[in-house]
């Protein structure tokens, strides 16, 4: 179609990526340490997390853009892994799962993703706390941190 | 795997670095206490398996064209932004 074609040629697909490597991978994929964390202006504030060759390819998301007030607690052990200095140097993406039904999209917020972009380091940090889950509904977190609850 | 009988309070020493301790037997539960380097991740079982199948699922569904992603993401943020705005204006 032409005109996706033109749409295409004004937005890029990607905007640049960095090599990120996780020492110890990512749970399910502990042979994968290396990935590319890829902006998609087209879908921001998503972006991917793919593998070199392709695959693994995940989507992620900075939690807080649906859950302002998500933070991790970093083990000063996790700390050491990333090259940190200061957890306020990490970026935090979750994971995210996106089914056929596009308003069940969700994201886990109790493994997330913390990456020292500077040192392109990342690891993935399994909470203690059982505040979060694996699974929460970005739109219900949406419709929750606007202070509404959700009615069917 | 190796199986060793503990009384309560009774330890199992891991290397030189980890201890790991019986600290009560109640019915069907045992309590158990761990000392470990902090650079040791100590987890229940149940949540590294959890977040295994969440990476699996998350990689699964991420086989989609970047056009879908495009069309859905940004949809279901906006989408849900909406009452915020609502509430705020």
């Amino acid at each position: 179609m032409i005109g996706q074609a033109q749409v295409e040629a004004r937005v890029p697909e990607t905007d640049g990526s960095q090599p990120i490597l996780f020492p110890e991978g990512l749970l399910g994929f502990p042979e994968v340490k290396r990935y590319d964390l890829v902006e998609l202006p087209k879908a921001r504030p998503f972006k991917w997390l793919r593998a070199p060759g392709g695959e693994p390819c995940f989507v992620v998301v900075d939690p807080r853009e649906f859950r302002p007030d998500y933070t991790v607690a970093v083990p000063a052990s996790d700390l050491d892994v990333l090259g940190l200095e200061q957890p306020s140097d990490a970026e935090i993406y979750a994971l995210v799962v996106i089914p056929e039904d596009p308003s069940r999209i969700s994201a886990n917020l109790r493994g997330p993703l913390v990456i020292n972009r500077r040192k392109g380091l990342g690891k993935q940090v399994i909470l203690l706390s059982s505040a979060f889950s694996t699974r929460h509904l970005i739109r219900d977190e949406l419709c929750r941190s606007a202070g509404q609850a959700v009615e069917r | 795997m190796l199986v060793l009988t503990r009384k309560p309070r009774e330890s199992i020493v891991i290397g030189d670095d980890v201890e790991v301790t019986v600290v009560e037997v109640r019915g069907d539960q045992v309590r158990i206490g761990i000392e470990a380097p902090r650079s040791l991740a100590v987890f229940r079982k149940e949540i590294y398996q959890e977040i295994k199948e969440a990476n699996l699922r998350a990689a699964e569904s991420a086989r989609v064209s970047l056009e879908r992603l495009a069309g859905l993401l940004p949809e279901a943020l906006a989408r849900g932004k909406e009452p915020s705005r609502v509430e705020t204006g």
